[in-house]
């Protein structure tokens, strides 16, 4: 897979530097590291990349921590999920920017409606995965904690929260990864700031290489993050095993 | 003796032929009908690009021999790539710093024609807005009361032509863009940011202004074309199929030059119609806008161009300063002295 990656690369280069291919949407992959590079020690990078990770961590410390909670409580109690499901496979599917002038009117023109946006994004996939987390426990483990008479705090603490911790997780990861792609696109529709406001400058001055190295960076961002997720599941999951 | 004779005899007749041919009554020189040609247009849904839905409308590119076909987008943004991969033949990208990043890198993109100037006219095209009420209560009675407001500004002109009107507003009172904050938004919430108080000055342009100045609550503060009168600022550029065919590109330019005489009648019931019909807005609405001014000899103010390229050099977005040669297309139109 590394062969063919940088024998791919290679060929980009090649083609680049030949001019079979155009220079201006397509630099040669050593000119987009050295802007990389450049961009990190002299350009405005870093604080991009510190925004971006703002906006994303608030949203989806909201978004997916709100979820999670809807998700056991709709789980929990048969009523609350006849009345919820409905509303939310109703309101998943909605293209989460179609609603963002909506925020905007809302919510100010200010960080609000962006991460607001961000958190809607997390809240959904959490929300669904944590509430098949739920439903999917063994039928067995609510029979012993019913005749062990574990209720409330107990019953969450012992066979909830364990029990939909993997699909909770898988929920996670779903859910940041939307996350962050609309943390992009939003900072891309109207944030001055951000990587996504980086990619539309690098765009509309037609600095290719600045806009192949944001990406590079957003690529960077997605694989740690979810490597990050990785590493957590299984340290809360030991008997999962690698996924 | 004999091939002699047959000589002479061959002579003879093609001696024949020639009076013959010479003879012949001539009418008027046979001239081909040109296959008409295929221009791809790439354009907006904005008031001033309604102008190439008059000459289609109109017959005027018929007449030229063209086919135009006119490609609608949402955005200018990826006008000069699609220009550059010969994916349209013309467009009217906004003059963002990658006009001219592009050239510089090599790509054969060019202005050839004015779509829109800042003329002096009795209505204003682009303005800056203020609240009514802070405008009452002496807010902005000078422009230096500008320092440390929140200016709303389409995303992609903070950088842009936008960007510079505004930056040339500060300098009128001696300001430059860190005394104010520019704050990107969408032109469907501009208004309610305004009266919400999330900004304090707002960039518009018609027909929001129209809309805006309805609510009574809103009024005009100042025109662009008091700190750039005659700027150039929009224009059809011309890709590299129509600078490499200079014939189909005069064609194009009469016939557009042709719709702006059309255009220039003004506000007449055929023109409303096609203006509301292409721009997708309400009759009466595209009554009571101001419509641009399109200039009438074609003639692109090239100094203004100059100044606005040096704006976004000093703001760091230009790989170098072309010349105008560079970036402007010539012959395509004749232009008075």
């Amino acid at each position: 897979m590394a062969a063919f990656a940088l024998g791919w690369l290679a060929l980009w280069e090649l083609a680049a530097r030949a001019g079979w291919i155009s220079r201006l949407f397509f630099p040669p992959p050593t000119t987009i590291l050295l802007t990389l590079g450049r961009m990190l020690v002299t350009g405005n990078l870093a604080p991009a990349l510190a925004l971006t990770l703002y906006r994303l961590a608030l949203g989806v410390a909201i978004g997916a921590g709100s979820g999670a909670l809807l998700g056991w409580l709709m789980g929990s109690s048969r009523s609350v999920r006849l009345a919820l499901d409905p509303i939310v496979t109703a309101l998943h599917p909605l293209p989460k920017l179609a609603i963002f002038p909506i925020f905007l009117v809302l919510l100010g023109i200010g960080e609000a409606s962006k991460v607001a946006l961000v958190a809607l994004t997390a809240f959904f996939p959490m929300v669904i995965n944590t509430l098949a987390g739920v439903q999917q426990i063994d039928t067995t483990h609510w029979e012993a904690a019913a005749n062990y008479g574990a209720r409330g705090r107990a019953l969450l603490q012992r066979i909830i929260l364990p029990g939909s911790l993997p699909l909770v997780l898988v929920g996670l990861r779903l859910a940041v990864n939307g996350a962050l792609m609309v943390t992009i696109a939003v900072e891309m529709l109207s944030a001055r700031e951000g990587l996504g406001a980086l990619i539309w400058l690098a765009w509309q001055t037609l600095r290719t290489e600045e806009l192949y190295a944001v990406l590079l960076v957003i690529g960077v961002l997605g694989l740690a993050s979810n490597s990050l997720l990785e590493l957590t599941s299984q340290r809360l999951l030991p008997w999962k095993g690698e996924t | 003796m004999q091939i002699t004779y047959r000589i002479a005899k061959y002579l003879k007749v093609v001696l024949a032929v020639l009076l013959l041919a010479a003879c012949t009554p001539i009418g008027e020189p046979a001239t081909p009908t040109p296959a008409p040609v295929l221009v791809r247009v790439g354009v907006l849904p904005f008031m001033s690009n309604a102008i190439l839905k008059i000459a289609d409308a109109e017959g005027f590119f018929v007449e030229q021999g063209l086919t135009v076909e006119l490609v609608p987008f949402r955005s200018s943004n990826d006008f000069v790539p699609l220009l550059l991969q010969g994916e349209l033949d013309v467009a009217a990208p906004a003059l963002t710093a990658g006009f001219f990043n592009a050239i510089a890198r090599g790509g054969n993109v060019k202005i050839a024609l004015p779509l829109t100037a800042f003329t002096p006219q009795d209505c204003p095209v682009v303005v800056v807005l203020a609240r009514k009420s802070d405008v009452e209560a002496g807010k902005y009675a000078s422009p230096a009361q500008w320092k440390g407001a929140t200016i709303g500004i389409s995303l992609a002109g903070a950088q842009g032509l936008p960007g510079y009107v505004v930056d040339l507003f500060l300098r009128q009172a001696g300001l430059t863009a860190q005394d104010v904050t520019l704050t990107a938004l969408d032109p469907a919430v501009q208004g309610e940011a305004l009266r919400s108080q999330q900004v304090d000055l707002l960039y518009a342009a018609e027909p929001w202004i129209t809309r805006l100045l309805a609510g009574d609550d809103v009024v005009v503060l100042s025109r662009a074309e008091d700190v750039a009168p005659d700027l150039t600022s929009s224009f059809m550029v011309y890709g590299p199929s129509l600078l490499a065919e200079p014939e189909v590109g005069r064609r194009f330019a009469t016939a557009y030059l042709n719709a702006v005489r059309q255009y220039h009648e003004g506000k007449t019931p055929r023109n409303v119609e096609l203006v509301a019909e292409y721009a997708g807005l309400e009759t009466e609405l595209v009554q009571q806008v101001c419509w641009s001014d399109i200039p009438l000899d074609g003639a692109v103010n090239v100094d203004s161009i100059m100044l606005y390229q040096e704006w976004l050099h000093d703001l760091g977005l230009l790989d170098r300063l072309l010349s105008a040669d560079e970036f402007l297309a010539t012959g395509f139109v004749e232009v008075p002295e």
